[in-house]
């Protein structure tokens, strides 16, 4: 279950952050937070039931850990890497995610929608199941992935690498495609039009 | 309180399990197929399903209830007591399912069927076919889609954009997403 508690400032109704009583706004060091933070994750091979709303971290390796139901909504992530990792249940959505290496990562039912995604690397990971709608996504490789039932429904994709995916129930209707690479891949049981699927 | 979501390959359907901390009375959301892997899910928690709250009476949402039934003595909650073959408590806005210690709040969503209920708890929607992940519930005609969209508007784009979105197929997605990317709201907003 997801630790959610509300801000304690007045009038706040913004969740409250991970070991704080107030939320990312309300903070008085924030700075300070993201560092006891980047500890925090570095040093722990399990990470659960986290409310890191607006973290920013920069060139931090979180290779093999285990993420599970963690909110890491509107985060500034730049040389993060994730590679190996099993990332479950956990919302990235609105964040800025640039120059991150999600190699040989296991992603099922990961939020990554609206934010921007910039020179990541996402190959050759099992990505089942995630949201990646109202992406901004340029310079990316989904390499030799299994994508199987993710949505990228109203994104923005631009110099995007999905060769030789496994993209069976991935849906794109309404996205922006441009200079895409889906050699080698079952485009034929993904959704590229919006009458193509009905629940 | 625990949370778990469960997934079946046959109907692409989603199925969500509450229950608590320890061992314990549990709640099922929906119960697409009841196969080997929810009954370990179940069982490898210390969990008994006690209640069962239906978004709506589709196919791919019910079609466990018997099996289920055969193993556990659950109580079955939707919003139309008549519409399956087994006792049904009936539950609607007035009347939120009673489920122990798991309150429920109950939002009539019709549009994708007439039946169509959300359940918000603990700052999670539980939605059905009502709205999923960048696309709303099929309907057959215009009338039940302006229906389905008005429910929507009044009923869940309501809801405090933190919300957290749990539908009856695809990833979860939350409030604030789906306001500013699914391009079936954000055209009608």
């Amino acid at each position: 279950m997801f630790s959610l508690r509300t801000c304690s400032t007045d009038g706040c109704d913004n969740w409250a952050l991970h070991q704080r009583d107030v939320c990312r706004k309300h903070l008085e060091d924030p700075q300070g937070y993201d560092r006891e933070a980047a500890a925090l994750l570095s040093g722990s091979e399990v990470i659960s039931e986290l409310n890191l709303t607006s973290l920013v971290l920069k060139d931090l390796d979180l290779s093999g850990k285990r993420i599970d139901r963690c909110i890491l909504s509107q985060t500034d992530l730049r040389g993060v890497n994730f590679s190996g990792s099993r990332i479950r249940l956990v919302y990235l959505d609105f964040s800025v995610l640039e120059n991150c290496c999600f190699r040989n990562v296991k992603l099922y039912n990961a939020v990554f929608a609206g934010s921007r995604i910039e020179s990541c690397d996402f190959s050759g990971s099992d990505i089942l199941r995630c949201n990646f709608c109202g992406i901004q996504c340029q310079e990316t490789l989904f390499d030799e992935s299994d994508i199987y039932a993710s949505r990228f429904i109203a994104s923005g994709l631009n110099r995007v690498g999905f060769k030789d995916c496994n993209l069976k129930q991935v849906r794109f209707e309404h996205a922006q495609i441009s200079e895409a690479d889906f050699r080698y891949s079952n485009t034929e049981d993904a959704f590229f039009e919006t009458k193509a699927h009905k629940l | 309180m625990r949370f778990f979501s469960y997934f079946s390959v046959l109907h692409f359907s989603n199925c969500y399990l509450i229950g608590p901390d320890g061992p314990g009375d549990a709640v099922l959301i929906d119960a697409g197929i009841f196969d080997e892997g929810l009954l370990r899910l179940i069982e490898d928690n210390g969990l008994y399903v006690r209640w069962v709250l239906i978004t709506h009476v589709h196919h791919g949402h019910i079609q466990g209830l018997q099996t289920l039934l055969k193993i556990y003595e659950a109580s079955i909650h939707a919003f139309d007591a008549e519409s399956l073959e087994t006792p049904v408590q009936p539950i609607s806005e007035s009347k939120p399912p009673v489920c122990g210690p798991f309150s429920f709040q109950v939002l009539e969503t019709p549009g994708h069927s007439n039946d169509s209920l959300c359940f918000l708890t603990d700052g999670m929607l539980f939605t059905g076919d009502t709205l999923s992940a960048g696309s709303v519930g099929h309907t057959p005609t215009g009338y039940e889609r302006a229906l389905l969209l008005s429910s929507i508007r009044k009923k869940i784009l309501s809801l405090k954009e933190d919300v957290l979105i749990f539908p009856g197929h695809g990833p979860p997605t939350r409030l604030a997403i789906e306001r500013r990317c699914n391009p079936y709201l954000v055209e009608k907003l």
